[in-house]
């Protein structure tokens, strides 16, 4: 044991630690998310015959959509549409199926049955933010599903397209990714909030993904839809989830629209996080987790 | 161990002062599918001005029916939910505010919602209470060490969670949830589906923590869990009804005992005058007198009369007083509305 001296400190070593106090705060709070994160991901490494279905049933969705398409090209007679040839329309659809991924966390399905269940006591017994926990536990759970499936469909639609893709390009498509998903995540947030009011959100939530995968281009490039659409679209942080990184990596849009369009999401972004997280701290005082 | 929570007036670690809190819920009228789609909504009031307080190291139990609003109590204290009015503080801090803060210092165990992987082994479970809870390695060694040994988890903290039985997941749930050597640990329903070894292993391991300094609250609906607690308050549909020390609560309703007699049937001794007739039949009699009256010499001679074929004098315990109080309390509640 240590006497009382050897606590004390002289005012220099207190200035020291006055420095080094708030930086062993954040290793802490590192600590705790790694912990979060890793026991996601650990227990997400359960599912393997899961992880090879998914990778299955992303190919083929893919594979769909391509020969719809080389029916298209093939009926039109034409080398290009909308300025897309064939070989980009294919890396279009398996970059779609590898991005989807991100479409599949389920935080709000997460929220719906903590909030319906009570489980959400589960996780407010442990000394970290609710939502961060949620952030953390949909990226664990994702996080083998990009190794294994998002980064090898990657590489095959872009070695479709023949496409090399430079390091600026690259570390622009994670940015917009990371923008993409952080839009993402707080509209899934919103919607998983709805279950305090309604208890069921199925419904809801697959109007998002409807509007998702039609605004964000999942369905079809966002340039085959009329400009007066497309200019209301590019208004908005949907592109960001499929198109614009898509095209990003493919080469098809320029850097002045790309920077463009982070900023839209951005301007978006910022807002409508400090909304839902003001609606949250309302919300959550009528959380009322019965039974149990 | 960091101690963060101001220590309050006369080591008071939880006060709560008049908390209400009222659910919304639904109710069908009616019993056919369209029924089902018009629902009345209203309020069930869980809590209504629930006030008490527990002392640092104390070992308090809350003990009330199904639906009486003890979770609900645990749930306000641990932060998760919020009181229409009234205040609690838990280790001085506002749970609602300071849920973060708080949440290293208190454990919680949860009987309904278990705080394990369940597709991890248990043990992977306790690595991320370490992680969450920066307990230094040395410490965790230490202390998982003694819990497996207490709880005999040898061959069960390095399975899948989910492959345990009720009763393991209980004990493992227990450990994950006090691994920090929290101040104030909060148990609701701990003992579902514990099988009673386990239980008594588990008591053990509670009182020793009681011993070193660490604060009990206990939820629970079974009568033989509140026998190791030394305070009780009870509740019923969210009031509170009784708080006091667990003997206090014994002698409620005087120091009585039960005295079942077996007599010659058709014999005319005249019971009634001796105590109050619980129970009768031909040859039997069941009677409540107070402990006292035993050793008179009335009593005596009455067990004494050749009539009297064989007699067991027993307790009635905490079971027998606990019923009593929970009928005395719905038959006024009963009188009031019929007023």
């Amino acid at each position: 044991m240590c006497s009382q001296n050897c606590l004390s400190h002289t005012t220099g070593e207190k200035q020291i630690r006055k420095w080094i106090e708030p930086m062993r705060t954040q290793f802490r709070k590192l600590e705790e998310y790694y912990a979060v994160f890793l026991a996601s991901l650990k227990s997400s490494m359960h599912y393997k015959t899961d992880i090879a279905l998914s990778l299955i049933f992303r190919i083929s969705t893919a594979l769909l959509l391509i020969f719809v398409w080389t029916v298209i090209f093939a009926s039109s007679g034409a080398n290009s549409l909308n300025g897309l040839t064939l070989p980009f329309v294919y890396a279009y659809f398996f970059l779609v199926a590898a991005m989807s991924l991100f479409i599949s966390s389920e935080v709000h399905i997460t929220m719906q049955d903590d909030i319906r269940e009570g489980t959400i006591a589960s996780s407010l017994v442990r000394p970290v933010n609710y939502i961060t926990q949620l952030v953390l536990n949909s990226f664990g759970d994702m996080f083998i599903f990009i190794i294994f499936i998002g980064i090898p469909i990657l590489i095959i639609g872009l070695l479709l397209a023949h496409v090399s893709v430079s390091p600026t390009t690259a570390l622009l498509f994670v940015g917009e990714i990371i923008l993409g998903n952080i839009f993402l995540f707080i509209l899934m947030f919103l919607i998983g909030m709805a279950a305090i009011y309604f208890t069921h959100i199925w419904g809801l939530s697959w109007v998002a993904y409807a509007v998702i995968g039609l605004l964000g281009g999942a369905v079809l490039p966002l340039n085959f839809y009329p400009s007066a659409v497309q200019n209301i679209i590019f208004l908005t942080p949907m592109p960001m989830v499929f198109y614009t990184p898509i095209s990003t990596l493919l080469g098809t849009i320029s850097m002045q629209s790309a920077a463009n369009s982070m900023i839209v999401t951005l301007l978006w972004i910022i807002p409508f996080a400090a909304l839902v997280s003001y609606l949250w701290n309302r919300a959550r005082k009528n959380i009322t987790s019965a039974g149990g | 161990m960091r101690q963060i929570g101001v220590v309050m007036q006369d080591n008071v670690v939880i006060q709560v002062d008049n908390v209400n809190k009222r659910f919304k819920t639904y109710e069908t009228k009616g019993r056919g599918i369209v029924a089902s789609l018009f629902r009345k909504q209203y309020f069930k009031k869980a809590l209504t001005n629930v006030s008490f307080s527990v002392k640092g190291g104390e070992l308090a139990a809350l003990l009330g029916r199904n639906g009486s609003g003890k979770s609900t109590m645990i749930k306000i204290l641990m932060g998760i939910l919020f009181p229409d009015s009234g205040r609690a503080r838990v280790l001085g801090m506002d749970p609602w505010k300071d849920r973060i803060k708080l949440a290293s210092q208190i454990g919680v165990v949860l009987g309904a919602h278990s705080q394990l992987y369940w597709n991890l082994p248990a043990i992977d479970t306790f690595e991320f209470m370490r992680h969450i809870h920066h307990i230094p390695e040395s410490m965790f060694r230490k202390r998982l060490k003694y819990f497996v040994k207490a709880l005999n988890l040898e061959k069960v903290y390095k399975r899948q969670a989910r492959q345990l039985s009720l009763g393991e997941q209980m004990k493992c749930n227990f450990v994950a949830s006090v691994l920090h050597a929290p101040r104030i640990v909060f148990l609701d329903e701990p003992t579902i589906g514990v099988d009673l070894p386990s239980k008594l292993a588990l008591r053990k391991v509670i009182l020793e923590m009681q011993s070193q300094g660490t604060t009990f609250v206990l939820t629970t609906h079974i009568v033989e869990d509140i026998m190791i607690a030394q305070r009780v308050i009870i509740l019923d549909k969210g009031r509170k009804m009784f708080d006091g020390k667990r003997e206090e609560l014994e002698k409620l309703f005087g120091d009585k005992r039960h005295v079942d007699i077996f007599f010659t049937p058709g014999s005319r001794i005249n019971f009634s005058r001796f105590g109050r007739i619980l129970n009768s039949e031909n040859g039997f009699v069941r009677l409540e007198i107070e402990k006292e009256g035993i050793k008179s010499k009335k009593f005596m001679e009455l067990l004494g009369n050749d009539d009297i074929l064989d007699y067991k004098i027993t307790d009635p315990g905490m079971n027998y007083v606990l019923s009593k109080l929970f009928k005395s309390y719905d038959r006024r509640k009963a009188n009031k509305e019929m007023d």
